[in-house]
């Protein structure tokens, strides 16, 4: 399998001298294509910062990223910005809809954004909105919709440019259980269907079952790594796992 | 920590709102300021020109006519009267009664003055070279002299009726060029009184005050003494004074828009803060504050606003008025003797800056106590869908209703002209009561027909700005006050110059005049003038011969009640004064077209003993085909000429060259050659058909008039009239411009204030449109965008509003002269949208280089 983005000696360094903070340090890592990858750590263990750099938001002090082959690091901030609406797609915590559109419209604005917004771009977003089981929303605001079905919402917008990676930061954060086992069905299936890559950061075990792979981090650095992609284990075992693998770098 | 300090704390949290606050209600203070040191500025320089113009007194007793008098006691009573500072006497042995004295009748007035410095401020006494007249001296105009050979020091025999009296008097002055002192004759009072035996007596009394504002009082109590006398209260000057030259109103009306337009910054202003700060005031609802505590705290942080806003607007104020004197001196066409602070008035504004921002921020306050906590926390904006009933009903009953009743006057009842005022205002409330409506449909429009040209940017703009309508009524109804202001201002000032030009047209019929002045009857200058005026090239004149100063002779007794002026007794029945003129018509029709209502104004009818006469006669009972008998005036009175009697072959409308002559009869040249022995020119109307050799045409007629056998003859030039008009629309129009900017500009400030808030609030929003790969021009042009719609729609409304309150203003002025200004329209069309992106320029700048990832994962 082709790695479709690689990290390599990715260090990110906050203030000078005595107070340099190290949130990075020398990480390196490949994401295949069709993977699910889940990011986990403790506040502060890097793991937002490690999702920036690989989203091209923000820039490593050194070392490299490159996403398609297409080296980040070495962008300038208007390609970043167009790698961004071609080859990107997020689904934040807060799921981040503007609240002036409909779904229909919110699904289609990174289309709008690249100036594809036509009949086309309509008809692809009402599909995922159906695929993903909200179609009827379509004329729709984000203040008449619950939290899972905005979330989906997210997704469906983070699908339509067809993206080479989707990175989700926390994406069952502001769910309830039922709600986020139903989003985690969803992006595990667009991976595992669909061969989308998805790299999410989490904090709950429970979230990073549905991933193939795990990595853990840990005062910037990469500790750990829990590969489920050929196992049988079910998901309580999983997080079993993970919880033990958890406890035993607390310890 | 008490509740002011944790106010305080609140209001320096935000640093750049409270510094709009600040400088929203600073600029108004400021525009206060400016316009009391401007009014006072103004008022004084005014007082010097004033003075200058109309003399340095305040009023005039007495009689007009020479039956009756001011004694000696007289004179004495109103010199004790209060508030009377001193007085002088004039002497007009002959008033009233002069036109009936034949040897006096050609001569001009006599008046006596004495040596003092009160009596040296009337008008009259304007010398323009030698000396105050002493005994048997006079002062005469100069023209009275040149066309009587005359010269200072040269002495004449004047008449002094009764009877054949005559005085030799001695020249020892002449009298400034000037229509007024063409017919007046000055005489040392003392001497005249003697000599026309009216010693001790005077015909008005010129008086000085202690103080204006008692002249009512004053005028009172002369009244109630002497209930037939003539009192001048110099109400022109009065009106002059008062209104700086017709200025005042128009200052005033920056006062009222600056007031107008602070106070909305400030409620937009502090209702946008609560807004903002919506969950921590939630969170003080929640741990127990109460609701008065939180209204003292807006009222506090409106009262911190108020009180260094009206320091900074006071100081602004003062400075600008400084530095702007020069430009200010060029565009209102006088000159200011020096900047005057009314420090009175200045600490007045001050404090009417400080209330009007506490009492902006009761409002506010008031909202802010009510918020239940638990609707702090909601996301969404309040919805629009629940209006007041202001809103509701009223402003569109209110709105329905001033206009059915404007178009049901207009076309069916043809009502007093109040009723347009009362239903423009009416129409003007519903539109500021309805702005929330108004504002929210006009905004959708813009974004429906902007969407084909601006696509899915038009979308997302419009319906951000949408969600934003509450915290934007505010400025688009400062934006409407300017335009509405400027509208109207516009079209009032236009009609008015408009109706004045054609006044003036109407006076002056073509550029120039040369107008003989001598004091005659029948002024006129010899018939060579016109001969050499002629010869000019690129010069179209028309000659108006001299008129005879005639009176009727046969004046139908029945239709004298249609006679407003003085009748006379000739031979037992009443005749009144017409002029019969002489006129080329085709030399008339080459320039002007004459409106013939009845008969022919043929020339030859004409010269056959015919007149065409003007419609005003007809109403005094000569129709078409009568005869119309007319005799010199003082030929008549002495009893020695029965006239000459005239068929009316014609009757016209007016006649072009003369439009303000009512009552006149025209006829051929020959005839008043022939029957009255009128050989002169009394006018010659001019224009120069080559502009380009006007200064050498103008050299030619100056060198031409210099001839002593011209020295009767004075130059009026329609041009000067005009500018003079033009000079008075411009400052006016400088006012109104002035008056707009700011308020405009309060608008900006306004909106940039929102725009600043609005998209702080929505950063998130744009840092995820950043994300997803929007570029950051993108992002300026959306919010760009958005503050376009904003001030777009504000500016329609208020283009509208300005237009439909504008012609009713009209209306119920009586303007004569409509027009629809477009290219105010169209300027205001172009300047909407450059508010908006003047206002949102830094904003928008400032959110498309906001750090993404900070945005993006704040809570």
């Amino acid at each position: 399998m082709s790695a479709i983005l690689e990290a390599k000696s990715l260090n990110k360094i906050y203030g000078e001298g005595n107070n340099q903070f190290y949130a990075l340090r020398d990480v390196n890592l490949k994401v295949n294509k069709g993977e699910f990858l889940a990011v986990m750590g403790t506040s502060g263990s890097g793991k937002s910062t490690l999702l920036n750099m690989l989203s091209g938001l923000d820039r490593p002090t050194s070392g490299e990223v490159f996403l398609d082959g297409i080296s980040l690091t070495s962008a300038s901030e208007a390609e970043l910005t167009k790698l961004r609406g071609e080859k990107i797609g997020f689904i934040f915590q807060f799921f981040n809809l503007i609240p002036v559109l409909t779904a229909e419209e919110n699904v289609s604005l990174p289309l709008f954004i690249l100036g594809k917004y036509d009949d086309q771009a309509r008809k692809k977003a009402v599909d995922l909105l159906n695929l993903l089981g909200i179609g009827r929303l379509a004329s729709s605001r984000p203040s008449d919709m619950s939290g899972g079905q905005q979330q989906r919402v997210a997704i469906a917008r983070a699908l339509i440019t067809e993206p080479k990676m989707i990175l989700a930061d926390e994406p069952t954060g502001s769910l309830d259980s039922r709600t986020s086992k139903e989003i985690l069905d969803i992006l595990r299936h667009f991976c595992d269907e669909m061969n989308h890559t998805i790299v999410m950061v989490t904090h709950d075990a429970k979230v990073a079952s549905y991933a193939h792979r795990i990595i853990f981090m840990e005062d910037g650095k990469l500790i750990d790594e829990l590969n489920f992609k050929n196992s049988n284990q079910s998901v309580s075992q999983r997080v079993v796992e993970i919880t033990r693998r958890i406890e035993r770098e607390l310890v | 920590m008490n509740i002011m300090k944790l106010a305080w704390k609140f209001f320096v949290s935000k640093k750049s709102r409270a510094f709009f606050s600040i400088l929203g209600v600073a600029l108004g203070v400021m525009l206060l300021v400016i316009s009391q040191i401007l009014i006072l500025t103004v008022e004084r320089s005014n007082e010097y020109t004033l003075r200058e113009k109309y003399g340095n007194y305040d009023m005039l007793v007495g009689y007009q006519t020479d039956k009756h008098h001011l004694t000696e006691d007289d004179i004495t009573f109103i010199n004790q009267i209060p508030g009377v500072k001193n007085s002088t006497p004039l002497l007009y042995p002959y008033i009233g009664e002069k036109m009936k004295i034949p040897e006096i009748a050609a001569l001009p007035m006599y008046v006596g003055f004495k040596n003092d410095p009160l009596a040296k401020e009337h008008p009259f006494l304007n010398i323009d070279k030698g000396t105050f007249p002493k005994g048997n001296e006079v002062i005469l105009p100069v023209r009275y002299l040149k066309s009587n050979h005359l010269e200072i020091g040269s002495e004449i025999e004047l008449p002094f009726p009764p009877g054949n009296h005559k005085q030799k008097v001695v020249i020892s002055g002449t009298l400034k060029q000037n229509e007024k002192l063409e017919n007046i004759a000055v005489f040392d009072y003392d001497w005249l009184s003697k000599v026309t035996s009216n010693k001790g007596k005077a015909t008005v009394l010129m008086l000085k005050l202690e103080d204006s504002a008692s002249k009512e009082k004053i005028n009172q109590m002369i009244k109630s003494k002497y209930p037939d006398i003539f009192i001048d209260n110099r109400t022109e000057m009065e009106k002059e004074r008062e209104n700086i030259g017709g200025l005042k109103p128009f200052i005033h009306t920056i006062s009222i828009s600056a007031l107008a337009g602070s106070f909305l910054i400030v409620v937009s202003t502090l209702q946008m803060a609560i807004l903002e700060r919506k969950r921590e005031l939630a969170t003080l609802r929640l741990i127990g504050i109460k609701r008065y505590q939180l209204t003292l705290m807006v009222i506090f942080e409106s009262m911190v606003i108020g009180l260094i806003g009206a320091t900074v607007g006071i100081l602004l104020g003062i400075v600008l008025s400084f530095l702007s004197q020069r430009v200010v001196e060029q565009l209102m066409g006088f000159s200011i003797v020096g900047i005057v602070i009314p420090w009175k008035s200045l600490s007045l504004c001050a404090v009417s800056g400080i209330v009007i921002t506490v009492l902006a921020g009761i409002i506010p306050g008031y909202l802010a106590s009510k918020l239940p906590p638990i609707v702090a926390y909601k996301q969404n904006e309040p919805s629009l869908d629940k209006y007041s009933f202001l809103v509701r009903w009223l402003s569109p009953i209110l709105f329905i209703a001033s206009i059915a009743v404007s178009i049901f006057n207009y076309l069916y009842t043809k009502g007093p002209e109040w009723i347009y005022l009362l239903t423009g205002l009416c129409f003007l409330l519903s539109m500021f009561m309805g702005i929330p409506v108004i504002l929210y449909l006009t905004v959708k429009f813009i974004s429906f027909i902007s969407k084909p040209f601006l696509g899915p940017e038009a979308l997302l703009a419009g319906r951000n700005a949408l969600r934003q309508m509450r915290k934007n009524i505010q400025i688009a109804g400062i934006l409407m006050l300017a335009f509405v202001i400027g509208l109207t201002g516009y079209l009032l000032f236009s009609s008015i110059a408009i109706q004045a030009e054609k006044d003036i047209k109407t006076r002056y019929p073509m550029d120039y005049k040369l107008q003989a002045t001598d004091s005659s009857l029948e002024p006129g200058f010899s018939k060579s003038l016109e001969e050499q005026m002629k010869q000019i090239e690129g010069v179209s004149s028309i000659s108006i011969p001299t008129a005879l100063f005639g009176l009727t002779l046969n004046l139908d007794q029945n239709h004298i009640k249609n006679w407003n002026g003085q009748l006379f007794d000739i031979n037992g029945e009443k005749q009144i004064h017409m002029s019969l003129r002489a006129i080329n018509i085709n030399e008339v029709t080459k320039l002007h077209s004459i409106k013939v209502l009845e008969g022919t104004i043929d020339q030859r009818s004409l010269r056959n003993d015919g007149v065409i006469i003007t419609k005003n006669l007809k109403k005094l009972g000569f129709q078409l085909g009568d005869y119309i008998q007319i005799g010199r005036y003082d030929e008549v009175m002495k009893g020695k000429n029965a006239g000459h009697r005239f068929k009316i072959v014609g009757i016209i409308d007016k006649m072009p060259v003369l439009p303000s002559d009512e009552y006149t009869a025209y006829t051929d040249q020959e005839n008043l050659g022939k029957y009255f022995k009128i050989n002169t020119i009394e006018q010659i109307q001019y224009n120069i058909s080559n502009p380009s050799l006007s200064s050498v045409i103008q050299k030619k007629i100056d060198n031409l008039l210099n001839h002593p056998d011209f020295s009767n003859v004075i130059l009026y030039d329609r041009q000067k009239e005009l500018l003079t008009l033009h000079r008075q629309v411009q400052q006016r129009l400088f006012i109104l411009l002035a008056t707009v900017i700011l308020t405009i500009f309060l608008g900006i400030i306004g909106l940039m204030n929102n725009m600043a808030s609005s998209l702080r609030e929505r950063s998130r929003e744009f840092a995820v449109l950043r994300a997803l790969g929007s570029r950051p021009n993108q992002v300026v042009r959306l919010a760009l965008l958005e503050g376009v719609i904003i001030s777009l729609a504000g500016g329609l409304i208020g283009i509208i509003s300005g237009l439909v309150f504008g012609y009713h203003v009209l209306a119920g002025l009586e303007a004569k002269e409509y027009l629809f200004p477009w290219q105010i329209v169209l300027i205001e069309l172009i300047i909407s949208p450059l508010i908006g992106i003047a206002a949102a320029l830094i904003p928008s700048i400032w959110i498309s280089r906001m750090n993404l990832i900070k945005t993006l994962y704040q809570e």
